[in-house]
């Protein structure tokens, strides 16, 4: 007897006890997004559980190049003059967060795991001004607030956890002209100023139906998109002439 | 209802696009103009980014001026000849406007170009239209009062008309240098390409003015030449820029070319001096609104361009 109540204790001992204390549950309703011609932009949902703790959501789009430029005046004109070129800017940025979590952490580990758009850490490809911290600065800042303004980066904080059960769960708006490609989702979980677990999924945007058929060609098949787009409008203009001088023949 | 534009990237009202291709057509069909001028203009304050308003502008032109040239062809008031002597040059203009085109857009200042040209041309154009109407309004005025008329010249050489590779234009009565005609279509042709336009605008006084054609047989023969340019620069367009949405010229020419024929109706009730002020008045409003906007100091000085990685 004693024998086997000294193995269940020794058991016992080996079973992952942290895992236990760390754990967090998350999904969303739908994990693919078809940008169809009705398509006006959307909600997806992020649920789950943790038992303890604070958590942050972030979802991120495809990576592309990007340009800022800047007006100034020349002879009373307003013209495009200095620019600054950046690599690996997100298209598409979310943040949500429950009491402020992402504040308690470090410069260093927001930048590591994307969270922020304080933090972004954009490599500068190149540009026609002095590269010094106020004009990346000035620079970095305006791209933020563009992407703002157009919806495609958004930052919620104050995520409202249920404090009896510990669920979670937050819209996530889509403007109707996001970009196509994979969004990474991660959710942290934040205990004591640090990430202690995470959960990361993918989630699939991409056209579908006849624009997808139009984007493609246009940019797979340009010169055969362009016989097409005058074909259709010989085709309307010839047909209109028909219908509408039957009469005078 | 709403539908998504594929190229254009971007949500918009679908009886929007057809009441004003409608609007537009409407106004062609009764001012005898391409439409291409005021159509791409209203994309731009719509919303659309300037190089998708020109790309798909020139689609669109190319199915109201097929529908116009069809209706003088049949009472037989086009120069063939000088249709495509015009032509060809119209064809070099665009193609080298599309390439003009594609270098603006890398350097970040085709959206400044496209509409410090609207500004400039629609203000020439505007003026000229309003004086030239005023001038029509005078002539009928003096005319009725004194019962005599003033008389215009048929039409008078100068020394354009006289430069090497003379030709004969039977149906216009035209025996002077082709270089003219082609120089005309080679810059017609550029502005094609970098507005979206079909050139009429530019195309129907000079053929006036210039060559000396008679005004009946100028808007058909400069229709057949904006045909294949529109053709032309929307092909380029396409293969070189990517700018043309098919959806949005699509919906734009269904209701354009249903305006305008409506529109043509319309022509023989009105008095066409009433007609031509009232169309330069709007002329000037559309380049005064656009120039003042390139004077203001835009809210948000910085742009923003995504592109794809390489």
């Amino acid at each position: 007897m004693n024998k086997i109540l000294f193995l269940l204790l020794f058991y016992c001992s080996l079973l992952p006890v942290y895992a236990i204390d760390n754990e967090i549950v998350a999904d969303i309703n739908n994990n693919a997004l078809a940008l169809t011609t009705q398509f006006d932009g959307t909600e997806l949902l992020i649920f789950g559980s943790l038992d303890d703790g604070d958590i942050i959501v972030t979802v991120r789009g495809p990576a592309f190049d990007a340009i800022i430029r800047k007006k100034q005046q020349k002879y009373g004109l307003w013209v495009n003059h200095d620019y600054m070129r950046f690599h690996n800017v997100p298209s598409f940025y979310f943040m949500a967060s429950s009491n402020r979590a992402e504040e308690f952490l470090s410069t260093n580990q927001r930048r590591l795991h994307h969270i922020g758009m304080n933090d972004f850490m954009l490599n500068i490809k190149d540009s026609n001004v002095d590269n010094n911290p106020t004009i990346i600065a000035l620079f970095t800042q305006s791209l933020v607030k563009k992407m703002q303004q157009q919806g495609f980066y958004r930052h919620a904080s104050n995520m409202i956890i249920k404090p009896a059960n510990k669920l979670f769960r937050l819209d996530v708006p889509f403007p109707a002209n996001i970009p196509t490609g994979t969004y990474i989702t991660e959710i942290f979980l934040i205990k004591n100023k640090n990430i202690v677990a995470a959960q990361t999924f993918p989630i699939f945007v991409e056209r579908q139906g006849i624009g997808a058929y139009i984007h493609q060609y246009a940019f797979a098949y340009s010169a055969f998109f362009g016989l097409i787009a005058i074909i259709i409008a010989m085709l309307c203009g010839f047909i209109a002439d028909v219908i509408w001088h039957r009469k005078t023949r | 209802m709403n539908i998504y534009l594929p190229i254009a990237e971007l949500s918009i009202n679908i009886f929007t696009l057809l009441g004003l291709g409608f609007i537009i057509g409407y106004l062609s069909g009764l001012f005898g103009v391409g439409g291409g001028f005021l159509m791409t203009p209203m994309l731009i304050f719509l919303g659309i980014p300037s190089p998708i308003a020109v790309g798909s502008g020139a689609n669109m032109v190319v199915a109201s001026s097929i529908s116009g040239m069809l209706a003088h062809w049949h009472r037989r008031n086009v120069d063939f000849k000088m249709g495509m002597v015009l032509l060809v040059g119209g064809l070099i203009g665009s193609t080298f406007g599309a390439f003009i085109f594609q270098w603006l857009s890398a350097i970040g200042q085709i959206d400044f170009i496209i509409r410090l040209s609207y500004v400039v041309f629609l203000s020439i154009i505007g003026i000229l239209m309003f004086g030239e109407s005023l001038k029509a309004i005078f002539i009928n005025w003096y005319n009725k009062r004194h019962r005599k008329s003033i008389k215009k010249k048929l039409h008078h050489h100068n020394f354009l008309h006289h430069l090497p590779f003379k030709m004969r234009f039977h149906r216009s009565g035209l025996y002077i240098s082709a270089i003219l005609p082609l120089l005309i279509g080679v810059f017609v042709g550029i502005l094609s390409s970098i507005m979206g336009v079909g050139g009429g605008f530019v195309m129907v006084p000079a053929m006036i003015y210039l060559l000396g054609m008679p005004t009946n047989i100028v808007v058909g023969t400069s229709l057949f030449q904006i045909l294949f340019v529109a053709a032309n620069a929307t092909f380029f367009q396409a293969y070189l820029n990517q700018t043309v949405d098919i959806m949005l010229a699509f919906l734009l020419l269904i209701g354009s070319v249903v305006g305008a024929q409506y529109g043509t109706k319309l022509t023989m009730r009105l008095k066409s001096e009433q007609l031509r002020i009232l169309l330069a008045l709007i002329v000037l409003f559309i380049a005064g609104k656009m120039a003042i906007a390139l004077f203001i100091q835009p809210d948000n000085l910085f742009t923003l361009e995504f592109l794809s990685n390489e």
